[in-house]
Formats: C-alpha cells, structure tokens, sequence
C-alpha cells in the first residue's frame, strides 16, 4: 500500500510537469527594442547580434544595451538556445568572456517579462527578449520583433 | 693651470659630483626598478583580487557590471596590463577569458616567467576553481622605470651644466683675475713701469685685491721713482766723495812725496857736513866720539825716515823690485861697512862672518837687500846690551844660472818670547813696548822686512831665546845676469848710475840748486876730491849757464822753486846742442823708485839719492871721471 502510495505521487508528479512545461516553453520569443532617438529600425539578425554581444552600438552609434534572463528566468534557456545554440550556462561564460575581454558592456540580468519589459520601455537603446510581449504596444521607439534563429 | 684655483677647487668639486651623479644614476634606476617591481607586484596582486572579486561576483550574481568596471580600468590603464581567466574544470584547467584577446598569456607566462611581472587570485565559481592571473611585461616595466629615471638624468645634467657653469664663474671671476695678478705680480716687482693691472669694476674680494694691487703697484712706483732719485743723489754724492776721496789720497801721495824731500833734504845736509867733518884729523878724541854719536843718529833718522815712508807706500801698494846686475861681494862689503856704523863707539861687537863666492855677479835690489840687513842688524844692535852681533853670509851654487844666498844675523841680546814671537812682524808692534818703553823705534822694521823678503820670495826665520838672544835669517834665490846684455853696476849710491866710460881728467861740473845749504855741502864734499863745480841757483841760471858755458857734468836738483830739474832736462833735450857730450844726474830727496825711473825716462843717466855721503861722491866720481 505505502509502495503505491509513492508510486501515485510520482505519477502525479511527473504528469504535473508534463502537463505545465510544454505550455510555459513552447512559446515564441520576441525581441523587445527600445530605438534611441532617430534610430532607424534594424532587422531580427541585427538585433540578434546586438544580443550576442557582437554588435555593440546601434548603427547611429548610440551605446546598446542587452537585457538577458536571469537563471531564475523561465526562459532562461530559451533565448540561450536562440542566441547561442546552447544552455544558458554558455550564455552566460559567452558573455561573460565578451564582458571580461571588454568587447562588449555588461547586460543586464532580469527574472520574468514583466520586469524585462519595463526594464526595455524605460530604458532607450536596450534590447531584451520576452515571451510575451502583449503587455505593451509598438510605437516608432518601442518595437517588438519575432525572434529567429 | 695644474696648480690653478680651478685646478685644486672647480675640478675636483666638479669631478666629485660627476662621480657621485654616476654612482646616483646608476644605483638609483637599479634600486627604483626593484621598487617599483615590488610596487607593481602589489599592485597586481590587488588588481587580481579584485578581479577575482568581480568574477565571482559575476558568476554568484549575474552582474557584469564590475566585471566591466574591472575591464575598463585594465583598458585605461596605461600600464598595458595582461589578465586572464582560467576555470578548473574535470577535464582540466581551461582558459576562460583573457584581456587583450588573443594576448596567449597563460601560454607566454608558462614559457618565460621571467619576462613578466604576474599575480594571481583564486576564486569559486559554482564549486569549480577559477584563477585570475594578472601580469605585466617587464619591458613594459622597465620603460616605466625609464621614464621615472628620465628626470634623475635630467636633473643630473643640470646639475652638470650648473657645475660646469660654477666652474666658469670661478675661472672668470676669481681664478683669472688671481692668475692675472700672480702673473703681474714678478713684473710689478721688476719692473714697475710694464706692469698694468686691468681694471676691474667690481665690489668683492678679487675687485678688493685688485684694487690693493694697483695701490701697491702705484705705490711701488712712487717709491720706486723715489728710489731713482735718491739713487741719482747717492750716485752723486759717491762720485763727490770718491773724488774727495782720490783727491785726498793725491794729496796725501803729494804730502808723502813733500815730506820725504823735506825730511831728506837737511839730513842730506846734516850727513854730508858730519862725513866731511869725520875726514878732520885735528877734532881730537872728544870731538870724534861726539862726531860719531851724530853719524850714527843720522843714521838710525834716515833709516826711520825711510821705514816710515816705504810703510806709508806699501799700505796702497805692492813692493817694487828694480833689479840690477850687482857683484856679490861689493854689495856685502857695502852693508857690512854701513851696519859698522851702528856698533861704533858700543862695547857690543859686530863680527861678519862671511863665505861667499867673490866673483860671483847676481840680479838683485841693491837698495832693499840692504835695506833688510840694515834693519836686522839695527834690531840686534838695539836689543843687545851686552856680547855681540854676528852677520853670517854664505853663498851656495845652485846651478849655472843662479846662486843661493844665506843671510843671518845673530845678536846676543834679549831675546824674544814666544808670545812676541807670534805678534812680531804686525805693524807698529814693538817688544818691550808700552808707554814705559825701553827701546826706541817705530815698530815698521821686520813688517818691511818681511814684506820686501815676501816680494823676493823668500821668508824671514827666527829663533830665539829668553836672555840668550835671537837668529834672523833668510835665504834668496839669485839668478846670475845674462853676460850680453846686463853689465855689473857697481856703485852703492848710485845704483841707477849707468856705467860711463869718460878721458876728462878735469871735468867741467855744473850743480844746480835751489838750497844754498845743499850748494856749500856739495861743493865742499866735491873740493874733499879735489874738484870744482859752478853753482846755479834755479833752473833758467842753469839753463842760461849751460848755453853759455861748456860743462861736461850736471848735477840737477828735481824740486826747486818756478822750474823744476825735469824742465831743465825737457829744455836740454830740446837743444840738441846742449846735450851733446853732456852727462846729466839728478840729485833727489825722492826716494821712491818710481820716481827714479821716471827721472831716467825724462833724459837723466843717473839719480842721485839724497842724503847723498862723501862715500857716495866717491864712488860717483870714481865711476863718473
């Protein structure tokens, strides 16, 4: 009896987590960009250089600044996948490597889209990655965009 | 400039500083390189720890934020500083990041230590160990180093070109015008006149001294221009009292010359009348001894007369010998006759004791040599009171050309101590003198006879004894005449007398004189042999006389009132008629030799010596007619 017992909670277990994950993880990611002033909208693949580290000014160049999420974040490895092909670990020594060389400026570290989100509309010339974006609207300096590998 | 003032101050402070700046700049970089090596290292190893610190921070908390605080201080760092990041991982130690990219430092760090500067912090990161190596390039240190030591260097050549421009300073300012005035310094002391001393504005030390030069530049010339003229005074007053002093001794010399004619002159009358008046059989006994004692004093007065001016002469000057062929034995018999004299009427008796070669015929002063055994005989005869006087003469052939001769006189009379022995022959030194002395005399006697031996090489010996009496001797080196061209002179008197050879059986005699005392004594000394002369009173009579009258003889007196008997000679000489067969003789009271000499340039053939004796009249005659 007690050998079922723990059977059924395991079962409760593991049929609780496949029943959230795919929900929360089968999203799509968007890239969220607040355009400085009289910057011209840039495309996904140069967002996404941005938030690789490899670009480190707008093209105006005004200074760029990457928001990423934390490990605390749901998708956290998500956007390590979409960015560097990999677990978050890595994008986190990627950019740790590109701080520490000084090839790049140090992000910004958020737990969840809200805070991701406010953190991009009150702060120009950052770029950040959500997986919701409906709480905010497009605007010329608010722009939301599909994130593609 | 090795003893210059630069030389012994400038340069060595310069070199010393040069050595010290050397030692300075090369213990300094040295000693700094350390330093700032530990320094850095320091540093390093903060930075590292800080490093550290961020990394882990950056790790635990996902704040990149020092971590790119710590990037950009390494970027501005000017330092050109090398981190790295290495992570311990299972498989091992993988490099993480490093700063510049691809610098390869761990790789460089692990292959060549030593060219690096490195510290190192440790850290945790999600349980793995991660490292933090900060390093720097030595040469990057040591350009570091370089240019902190760049200000040593510089202000080491400041400091050179400030010593280099003391140094000039001090040669300039003090060592020159030192040099200048050192140089200038011997000539200011020679010559006063060439010295010129530059002119220095200036207020310190060396202007002080130059100006103190100059002043005693100016000075010295003052005094020197002084010193000229006192020197041109002194010169005058010299050459006045040299010439006071050259006329004094020529007044002296005239006054010597006066006094020895005055002196001779009334004893020539005095000796002459005594010797006619001894030729009277008819004075009897008393009268002859008194006749005697006057002879004698005459004589012992024309010895001193003649001591006292040959003294007088030889203080100034050297004797003079006037040799003259002269048989040997003539002139012996002639001193032994006149020292005769000195022992008449004495209870002392005179002895000769001669052994001479008597045909022998030498060059000898007639006059001094007897003048020396004169003046030993008269000593022994005045020291001896008792006994006798022996003159010894020995005569030893030295070889063809000259004989020795040894002459002694020995007296038994004081003798001499050996005190006195010592002292005699100084000047006016007399034994027994004092003012109670017991015999007379001036003192003159053995310094002449000395001095005449000295002149004929030769030297006085003496020996004697306390109360047992004394020996003077001396020994001459004669040498025999030239039989061509000297002849025999055998007149004592007249020992200038050139031998004349004459058939006047009665000769026409003219006497001129100015004494009427010499005229009655020459004319009764010539009547004593029977002859007859004409008497002139001056020198133009006799002149007038002679070139009226024929005469076969003159007899002149030298000094006389108006003219002298050298005019009278000059007048003949310049007659040639008078001259003739015309013998002339001078009659003189001038018994310097000199002057004879000078009688015989003038024309004379003959000088006749005041006092002149009835002896020397004889021989005169006998040699003369």
């Amino acid at each position: 009896m007690q050998r079922l017992a723990h059977i059924a909670g395991l079962v409760v277990t593991l049929w609780s987590a496949g029943l959230c994950a795919p929900v929360s993880y089968a999203g799509e990611l968007f890239i969220v960009a607040h355009l400085p002033d009289r910057e011209a909208m840039l495309d996904n693949s140069e967002l996404l250089k941005i938030l690789r580290g490899k670009q480190r000014n707008w093209p105006s160049g005004y200074g760029a600044r990457v928001a990423l999420p934390s490990r605390d974040s749901e998708i956290y490895d998500q956007v390590s996948q979409v960015l560097f092909q990999s677990s978050g670990s890595v994008m986190q020594r990627n950019w740790f490597k590109l701080v520490f060389a000084g090839r790049a400026n140090a992000p910004v570290y958020l737990d969840n889209d809200a805070d991701m989100l406010q953190f991009v509309t009150s702060q120009p010339g950052t770029v950040g990655m959500v997986i919701s974006p409906s709480s905010i609207e497009q605007s010329d300096q608010i722009v939301i965009v599909k994130a593609v590998e | 400039m090795k003893s210059s003032l630069l030389a012994k101050l400038a340069i060595p402070m310069l070199a010393a500083s040069v050595v010290v700046s050397l030692l300075i700049l090369v213990v300094v970089p040295d000693r700094q390189e350390q330093a700032l090596e530990r320094s850095r290292q320091a540093e390093l190893e903060s930075l590292a720890a800080a490093f550290g610190v961020a990394a882990q921070t950056a790790f635990a908390y996902e704040d990149l934020n020092a971590l790119e605080r710590m990037n950009t201080l390494i970027r501005e760092d000017a330092r050109e500083l090398f981190v790295a990041l290495t992570l311990d991982n299972p498989e091992g130690t993988t490099l993480m990041a490093e700063f510049p990219e691809n610098a390869n430092v761990m790789t460089r760090l692990r292959e060549s230590p030593e060219d690096f500067v490195s510290a190192n912090a440790v850290f945790d990161i999600d349980g793995l160990l991660g490292k933090v190596v900060v390093a720097q390039d030595r040469l990057g240190l040591a350009a570091e180093t370089g240019a902190l030591t760049l200000p040593l260097y510089v202000v080491f050549f400041i400091i050179l070109g400030l010593q280099v421009v003391i140094a000039l300073i001090l040669w300039f300012q003090v060592v020159k015008p030192i040099t200048v005035a050192a140089k200038l310094a011997p000539q200011l002391a020679a010559t006063h006149e060439a010295a010129r001393l530059p002119k220095l504005r200036r207020s310190d030390e060396i202007g002080a001294l130059q100006n103190a030069l100059r002043n005693l530049r100016a000075k010295l010339l003052q005094q020197h221009r002084e010193n000229q003229r006192l020197f041109g005074s002194l010169e005058g007053l010299v050459d006045e009292r040299t010439a006071d002093l050259q006329r004094a001794l020529q007044a002296k010399d005239a006054f010597t010359a006066s006094m020895s004619h005055e002196l001779r002159t009334p004893l020539h009358s005095m000796t002459a009348s005594l010797d006619l008046l001894a030729q009277n059989p008819d004075l009897g006994r008393k009268n002859n001894r008194y006749l005697s004692i006057a002879r004698q004093s005459a004589k012992n007065l024309l010895l001193l007369i003649n001591d006292l001016l040959d003294f007088q002469r030889w203080a100034s000057e050297d004797v003079s010998l006037y040799q003259s062929p002269t048989p040997l034995v003539d002139m012996i018999q002639e001193n032994i006759d006149i020292a005769s004299i000195l022992f008449e009427e004495s209870s002392i008796d005179f002895e000769t004791d001669i052994n001479i070669d008597n045909a022998a015929l030498v060059m000898i002063d007639r006059q001094r040599f007897s003048q020396v055994v004169l003046n030993l005989t008269s000593n022994a005869r005045k020291f001896t009171s008792e006994g006798q006087v022996t003159l010894k003469i020995r005569t030893q052939a030295e070889d063809d050309h000259s004989i020795a001769l040894e002459v002694m006189v020995i007296d038994t009379g004081i003798g001499i101590s050996e005190v006195d022995l010592d002292r005699l022959g100084q000047p006016f030194f007399q034994i027994g003198g004092g003012l109670n002395r017991k015999y007379s005399g001036t003192g003159l006697g053995i310094n002449i006879v000395k001095r005449i031996l000295e002149q004929m090489k030769s030297e006085l010996s003496i020996q004697s004894k306390i109360g047992e009496g004394s020996q003077f001797g001396f020994r001459l080196l004669l040498n025999t005449p030239k039989k061509s061209n000297d002849s025999p002179n055998e007149d004592s008197a007249t020992s200038l007398v050139e031998p004349h050879e004459t058939n006047l059986k009665t000769p026409r005699l003219l006497y001129v004189e100015d004494s009427e005392t010499n005229q009655l004594v020459m004319q009764a000394m010539l009547e004593h042999f029977g002859l007859q002369a004409t008497i002139a009173s001056s020198a133009q009579e006799g002149f007038e006389l002679l070139t009226r009258q024929q005469f076969d003889i003159l007899l002149a007196d030298i000094q006389m009132p108006v003219f002298s008997g050298l005019d009278l000679m000059r007048w003949i000489n310049e007659s040639s008629q008078l001259r003739g067969h015309l013998r002339c003789f001078a009659c003189t009271a001038n018994a310097d030799e000199g002057a004879s000499t000078e009688f015989i340039d003038a024309g004379f053939d003959g000088v006749l010596t005041k006092p002149i004796s009835l002896s020397a009249i004889e021989s005169f005659i006998q040699q003369e007619l």
